[in-house]
């Protein structure tokens, strides 16, 4: 009789903890056990629950391959090309699918690269409205979260290893109990989810248990709206941020982003309009280094700022620069306005940006209903923490969030966690809340789970694993089928039955496409404006506001090193977060980059190191979220964590806090230490009105060396600085399509780091307001490369098509070509960064077609020469010339703004080609001769003041 | 017993000074000797010619190799980047002869110093570390201050008695017979 | 008289004291001769092979934990290692120089001290060959700087400066090694033959190759050893330029200058003596060499360090002028950072020491005190080893993209290797001393003989 999956399934859950052991005692998993353990091998005993010893983790690798076994199985029933041709997996051959992954809740589309069932790498999902084809540094590291050696392996009950089976039982149990009192006693705390599958299930639970409470933890919440905002850039003349960064948070800001930068793509031959930003901010961010004219005001101050804005727009007279010509511009753009306020900012902000908005509404942007991210009723972690006070909460389940690291300092998480008689928890750590639980079940990661989830319009799409879960992983759906009573669905019956509505051809198209056709959320007209009151704030001497971090995102992503170790954008801080301020806070401050600041709420005093970083609003200091969150024994917790300076009704401006100089000094790694360029010609700007008159850019300088023939392809790139909002997800692709190690913080702090492509910011003017600009820096791929030249052992020399060629294997190592780098892009290998240990599970990240470097070689960009030539492979199989963009590089491919172009500059066709001969288009460093083949589109500005230039 | 003539070297004899052994060769010279050698602590000028040699093909050996070092590694080169692996460096043309001279200037003073040094010793038939000279008593190369001049016995004219008479007139510090 | 003395070159002042040849032979095969030498030469000998192994020891640390133990990163990717092999090659050259190029110009007052600065310049060099190799990131692979006909094994490209270095050192430690074995021969004859011991007669016969002063022999000696000499002439020219290409040819500022390879040359001499000096005054202290190391030799070694000194400011000057005349913006903050920057307080200690101590040997006073010689010139050999240092880190820190500047600081491992090389370095000296005569005997017997006759 033919073994259903569902069957296998719960046989190997039940069996695979007893599958390897080596007494029968063990087996048995007895406390004697345990004690005896503890007893006799204490070292074995502490790494016993999460074991990531080579033997174990050896072990778990064959579990998994034998689980991928049934992967293969259970897409037979799902994932689409296998249904049609199984045999279309060729070894060697990379295959991609589309799934979502998950920030905040809501859905990013992706494409998935797997080799031989390993998920490698992450690309945007060009038909998924958030993604647009663009990724984000998180989405580039999911494949290494997936692979993380400190995830969450078994189901435990207290510290013992159990089975989730057992889990089961016990959940029925509670479950019979529960009925009787209609649910009454049990709590169900859940992040912010935007899953459909989700929401049934949670409204069949409350219909089974009316008395059932759910409870929201989402410490990153911004204000709540009874609408969201979609812009248009492409019809906006004026975009104004009210503390928004639109560019750089949210779960639409991929699509913001391109939008943004093509509004602003000018060309000689094309588009020769572009919109004008105006950013008014009290938090450095990408958006602001993209305005074209910003005011900082502190966050205090933000308010009644912007009701003086309001007032102006209405008389038609602004008291200052910024005002009086964002005034004149508002009046000439017609309802070609968009306002979009911070998602931190009052309620107030809000409404005026409404209000404002009001002429342009449907032009410039379109209003939709918010997308439910939880059950409508649920309750806060105040109205948790009260109801386990009373009692009202005796069994709690906390899935999938860590309520001990985010809670504020008002709020005893631990103590309330304490009173509740069973606490069930589901995440992928072992962090302190799953210390605190009775039960804790591992989570699946996204690439690991069926599921559905919901973009910032409202469009689902379904998640798709691409690898049977590596652990004893469950997804939240299958904890709350659980909890209904349904105990043998899977979590692809479940989302399966969520789109019953999908046929299975229609299930299938969904599954390939990545998106669920015409699910966008319906436009709706802007609910009554309630008018709001200025509030009126009052300023402490110093205002300190929480944000949070870029990549970490308030903690989720803590445990995952690629992204500790990725640069942020603005202060290249890595392995860690800081006090940032401005100069001038600095100076009232008496501190200097390095020096402890102590920041005291009532009793609560939290020590971070200062970092001077321009473009923060004066007196305000800045301090990032996401960071301190231990997650398990073998992870070591990064940087401190801001979330117990909170208190209730302030959870990002901290009223009352106090600051100032603290004893010693912390660590600051960043990863560029020289912020001015030094007069010297890097980032090239070219005003709008400028570009028509300005002549083709600077011949390249004569050369005494002939010109050598390429008899194929020419590549090159040009990088568009105008494009570039300094995300940093172009490096974080090439580092996890190129294999480049993670060094950790010594390293990094001695400069070792292995990035081969690094945005550069710059900062320019005054200190207290500066503008900041980008530069993306991949090797320059110089015709005539210093680099090769003085190699002893022609391990780097040129290739047939023109590429600067590093030959892993001939170097020695004398690193004389990263001396004679003038662009400084050239990697070493100082130690042995890449961990050759099969036995960790990061060893299937590796991409394959990518040597992995050994310690003592060089090691740099090489325009991603693995992908050119799988394009010459299938140029030579199809006997056709290779196709302009048919090859993408991988920071290319991951560009939200499609700042990078790429491709063959010996035909003039090629849209690289016609990058290149814009007017604008120049070579850094080019009065060195070193003829780089990458070369950039200076920064066209738009300025407010520029406008008279041209009359 | 007395050695017989076949047995012998030759006759040896000890000089106070470098000018004293000069005198003596240049008489042995007169008086038809060839087969003559001294031995001196330090070299004397022109001792070489009294004795009838003095001529050293070395210097042109040395300038031949020197020669063979500068054009076999220029050949090395050239072959290397021309024909055995001919490859784009820095957009530099292949043969970039002017950075070929430096290891073509090295290998030619290689290659001479190696002839001066070996050219020397083979001219020289060194090392040799029997000598019959050593079986002399009076010879020493330590002192510093002795002066030897050497009749070999092979020597068409050599006649012991007649030989030892004149040394004695040139005043030798001591005179005798090298064994083989 | 004194006209002849002048025209034939020589100065009585060279060779004090009147011992006859056989005295002189008999006092200098003395120190290696000697069964015993007194316990404080090996006290010496022992703390600086103390010293020494700390050389060892850290080598193998860098060779086990890898070349980022030292302190290197990007930029500033050369460090310590490099630094020293400069400043050991330079110290070679002075040996060279009195040993080759006096000997041409019939300098015979270089007779006495040319064994023991040959000796010095060949373990300096010895040492300077092992830095770049211990450089490497992957040293095992070093010989791949060779054209080996070895098919797993790439062609070395000819245009690198390393490969000239490669040519450049291994031609230079070859040279000198033969030119010192050769001068040593003879003197291997005496000890010889003046030493009681089997062993010991065993051990020198079979190095002196059955050397017995024959009159033809001597004549082809003296064909090939001014050959040598001739050979190694242009070496002392060569060497220190071939590694002064490494920074000229690169394109850093501050690497990138033309005025190097004089510069690094007449430093290299300036250093060089230094070390002679350093060396001699101990020496003749300790060993009563008074008569054969005279005032003279010290007084002229300190003349030509006053030339290459002045040379060498001359060298700083022009750097300086032509960063600010060539009106480049990366050589002018290049030169600016030199001396306010971050590593400013090199750039002045550097002049402080090349410079200002230079004065003082103007006075026939300084150059004839041995101890303030020998004082002047530990700091001058401190001086020149911190200008390869601002040479080579502080111009890395701050080339063309701010982006990328960053310090670099040493690690223990790089003070180890230095101290160490040094420590290593003295040990073989007396260890040379103890072994071989520290003059050249017989040339020393010519001069006498050469002095008698001009009287």
């Amino acid at each position: 009789m033919p073994v259903t999956d569902k069957d296998m399934r719960e046989e190997l859950a039940a069996a695979e903890p007893a599958r390897f052991w080596r007494s029968l005692e063990e087996r048995a998993r007895t406390p004697a056990f345990r004690r005896m353990l503890d007893a006799e091998f204490p070292e074995i005993a502490e790494r016993y629950a999460t074991a990531t010893d080579r033997r174990t983790a050896l072990k778990l690798l064959g579990a998994s391959l034998l689980m991928a076994g049934m992967g293969t199985a259970k897409a037979a029933e799902g994932i689409a090309p296998y249904v049609e041709q199984p045999e279309n997996l060729v070894p060697g051959e990379p295959q991609f699918y589309a799934s979502t992954l998950n920030e905040r809740g809501y859905g990013m589309g992706v494409i998935v690269e797997a080799h031989e069932g390993r998920p490698t790498k992450i690309e945007g999902n060009p038909n998924h409205p958030a993604s647009l084809g663009g990724t984000d540094p998180i989405m580039q590291a999911a494949a290494f979260s997936l692979y993380e050696p400190t995830r969450s392996r078994t189901v435990l009950k207290g510290n013992e290893v159990a089975t989730w089976g057992a889990f089961q039982a016990e959940v029925a149990e509670l479950r019979e109990r529960a009925l009787l009192q209609g649910g009454a006693g049990i709590g169900v705390v859940i992040g912010p989810n935007t899953s459909l599958t989700l929401q049934r299930l949670f409204s069949q639970l409350q219909q089974a248990m009316p008395a059932l409470r759910f409870y929201l933890s989402d410490p990153l919440a911004g204000t709540p709206r009874p609408y969201a905002v979609l812009p248009h850039f492409d019809e906006a003349k004026i975009v104004v941020s009210l503390g928004a960064d639109f560019l750089g948070e949210g779960p639409g800001r991929l699509a913001a982003a391109r939008g943004f930068a093509d509004s602003r793509r000018v060309r000689a031959g094309g588009q020769r309009t572009m919109s004008r930003l105006y950013c008014l901010e009290s938090i450095a961010s990408l958006t602001g280094a993209k305005a074209d004219s910003h005011l900082l005001v502190r966050p205090s101050a933000m308010d009644e700022t912007v009701a003086r804005l309001a007032t102006a727009m209405q008389s038609g007279t602004g008291d200052d620069a910024f005002t009086t010509a964002l005034v004149r511009d508002a009046r000439a753009a017609g309802n070609g306005l968009l306002f979009i306020a911070g998602e931190r900012e009052s309620a107030f902000v809000h409404a005026t940006a409404q209000r404002l908005n009001q002429p342009s509404a449907g032009i410039t942007h379109t209003l939709i209903a918010p997308v439910a991210t939880a059950p409508a009723d649920s309750g806060s972690l105040y109205d948790l923490v009260t109801d386990i006070g009373v009692g009202a909460i005796t069994s709690l389940f906390v899935l999938d969030c860590d309520l001990m690291h985010s809670a504020p300092a008002d709020l005893d998480v631990g103590a309330a966690l304490e009173h509740v008689s069973s606490l069930y928890h589901h995440g992928l750590h072992v962090d302190e809340t799953a210390r605190k639980a009775d039960w804790h079940v591992p989570a699946t990661h996204d690439l690991e789970s069926w599921g559905d989830l919901r973009a910032f319009d409202g469009t689902a799409s379904i998640v798709q694993p691409l690898i049977a879960p590596l652990y004893q992983g469950r997804t939240i759906a299958e904890l709350a089928a659980a909890l209904t009573g349904d105990f043998v669905s899977s979590s692809l019956d479940l989302t399966r039955a969520t789109w019953a509505q999908l046929d299975d051809a229609g299930w299938r198209e969904a599954l390939k496409r990545g998106v669920i056709a015409d699910t966008a959320a319906p436009a709706i007209t802007a609910p009554p404006l309630a008018e709001i009151a200025n509030p009126v704030q009052e300023a402490a001497q110093i205002d300190v506001v929480l944000t949070p971090d870029p990549f970490l995102d308030g903690g989720t992503h803590a445990a995952n090193l690629f992204l500790t170790e990725l640069p942020r954008p603005l202060t290249k801080l890595v392995w860690g977060n800081a006090a940032e301020l401005a100069p001038a806070t600095a100076q009232t401050l008496g501190v200097a980059t390095g020096d402890l600041i102590e920041i005291g709420i009532d009793k609560q005093v939290l020590a971070l190191p200062a970092f001077i970083s321009p473009g923060q609003a004066p007196d305000t200091v800045v301090v990032p979220l996401g960071f301190g969150r231990w997650t398990g024994e073998d992870s070591d917790t990064v940087g401190t964590n801001a979330f117990p300076l909170r208190r209730r009704g302030n959870a990002w401006l901290l009223a009352g806090a106090r600051v100032k100089k603290g004893q010693g000094s912390g660590r600051i790694i960043t990863t560029q230490e020289h912020h001015a360029m030094e007069g010297r010609d890097i980032v090239r700007d070219v005003p709008l009105a400028a570009i028509a008159d300005e002549g083709p850019s600077a011949q390249e300088p004569p050369s005494l060396y002939p010109p050598y023939e390429m008899p194929e392809e020419a590549w090159g790139m040009s990088i568009d600085l105008t494009a570039c909002i300094g995300c940093n997800a172009c490096v974080a692709a090439c580092q996890a399509e190129n294999n480049s190690p993670v060094v950790g913080p010594d390293e990094m702090a001695v400069g070792h780091d292995m990035h081969w492509l690094r945005v550069d910011r710059y900062y320019a003017g005054d200190p207290e307001a500066p503008e900041t600009v980008f530069q993306p820096v991949p090797c320059m791929q110089c015709e005539d490369a210093p680099c090769e030249v003085v190699c002893p052992v022609n391990a780097t020399v040129h290739t047939h098509d023109g590429l600067n060629a590093q030959v892993y294997n001939r170097c020695v190592g004398t690193r004389y070509c990263s001396q004679n780098c003038p662009y400084k892009v050239r990697r070493f290998n100082f130690f042995q960064y890449q961990d050759f240990d099969e036995g960790s599970p990061l060893s299937l990240l590796m991409n394959p077609n990518v040597s992995v470097r050994e310690r003592g070689v060089m090691e740099k960009c090489t325009y991603c020469v693995q992908r050119i030539s799988a394009a010459r492979i299938q140029s030579e199989i199809s006997d056709q010339p290779i196709a302009d963009g048919a090859v993408q590089t991988a920071c290319q491919q991951a560009c939200p703004t499609r700042a990078i172009t790429f491709g063959n500059i010996k035909d003039k066709q090629s849209a690289v080609a016609r990058e290149k001969t814009e007017p604008h288009s120049y070579a850094l460093l080019e009065e060195l001769g070193t003829r780089p083949r990458t070369t950039y589109l200076a920064r066209v500005t738009n300025r407010p003041d520029e406008d008279k230039g041209n009359g | 017993m007395k050695p017989s003539e076949t047995e012998t070297h030759g006759l040896i004899a000890a000089f106070a000074t470098p000018e004293a052994l000069m005198k003596a060769a240049g008489r042995a010279r007169e008086r038809g000797f060839t087969r003559l050698d001294a031995f001196t602590p330090y070299p004397v000028e022109g001792l070489v010619e009294k004795l009838g040699g003095g001529t050293s093909r070395l210097p042109v050996y040395t300038f031949i190799s020197g020669a063979i070092g500068f054009f076999g590694i220029l050949a090395l080169q050239f072959y290397s980047v021309l024909i055995a692996y001919p490859i784009d460096v820095g957009g530099r043309p292949l043969a970039s002869w002017p950075a070929f001279l430096v290891p073509g200037f090295e290998c030619t003073i290689l290659g001479a110093a190696f002839t001066a040094f070996f050219g020397m010793l083979v001219g020289n038939r060194l090392p040799r570390l029997y000598h019959p000279v050593f079986n002399a008593q009076s010879f020493s190369f330590a002192g510093g201050d002795r002066f030897y001049l050497l009749i070999a016995s092979d020597d068409p004219r050599y006649d012991r008695t007649k030989l030892r008479r004149m040394l004695h007139r040139l005043d030798a510090l001591a005179i005798e017979e090298v064994l083989e | 008289m004194a006209e002849a003395m002048r025209s034939d070159g020589i100065d009585p002042a060279v060779l004090a004291g009147n011992e006859s040849n056989r005295a002189i032979a008999a006092e200098i095969a003395a120190i290696p001769l000697a069964p015993k030498l007194p316990r404080r030469f090996w006290w010496g000998f022992a703390a600086f092979f103390t010293i020494g192994l700390l050389f060892l020891g850290c080598v193998s640390y860098l060779l086990a934990a890898g070349i980022g133990t030292i302190g290197l990163n990007v930029p500033a990717a050369w460090g310590f290692l490099i630094v020293n092999t400069v400043w050991w090659i330079g110290i070679g050259h002075a040996g060279t120089l009195i040993s080759a190029v006096l000997l041409l110009m019939r300098q015979n007052w270089r007779n006495s001290i040319n064994r023991f600065a040959e000796a010095m310049t060949l373990m300096a060099v010895a040492l300077a060959g092992t830095f770049p190799i211990l450089h490497l990131g992957r040293p095992q692979y070093f010989y791949w700087l060779l054209p080996l006909p070895v098919t797993h094994m790439p062609w070395p490209n000819w245009r690198s400066p390393l490969v000239w270095d490669f040519f450049a050192i291994a031609t230079y430690i070859i040279v000198s090694l033969l030119f010192w074995f050769m001068g040593l021969v003879p003197d291997l004859a005496i000890l010889r033959d003046r030493a009681k011991s089997r062993g010991k007669q065993r051990i020198y016969g079979f190095f002196a190759l059955g050397w017995r002063g024959s009159a033809y022999h001597w004549h082809r000696y003296r064909i090939a050893y001014y050959l040598l000499a001739a050979l190694a002439t242009p070496l002392v020219v060569s060497v220190h330029s071939v590694i002064s290409l490494d920074f000229t040819s690169a394109i850093i500022p501050g690497y990138h200058s033309t005025i190097f390879p004089p510069y690094f040359v007449a430093g290299a001499l300036y250093s060089g003596f230094a070390m002679v000096i350093t060396i001699a005054v101990p020496l003749r202290h300790f060993f009563g060499l008074e008569d054969f190391i005279t005032l003279k030799h010290l007084d002229n070694a300190g003349k030509v360090m006053l030339a290459s000194g002045a040379v060498v400011a001359y060298g700083y000057l022009c750097e300086s002028f032509f960063a600010w005349y060539s009106g480049d913006q990366f050589e002018r903050y290049m030169m600016w950072n030199r001396m306010f920057g971050d590593y400013a307080w090199t750039f002045w200690f550097m002049l402080a020491c090349n410079v200002g101590t230079l004065q003082l040997l103007w006075f026939k006073r300084a150059r004839t005190s041995p101890w303030l010689l020998f004082a002047l010139a530990f700091i001058i050999n401190t001086g020149m080893w911190v200008e390869r240092y601002v040479i080579v880190v502080t111009s890395l820190t701050r080339d063309f993209l701010p982006s990328s500047w960053q310090n670099v600081l040493p690690t223990w491992v790089d003070f180890g290797i230095l101290f160490g090389s040094l420590g290593l370095f003295f040990a073989m000296m007396f260890l040379f001393v103890r072994l071989l005569p520290l003059m050249t005997i017989f040339e020393v017997q010519e001069l006498k003989h050469e002095l008698k006759e001009a009287q």
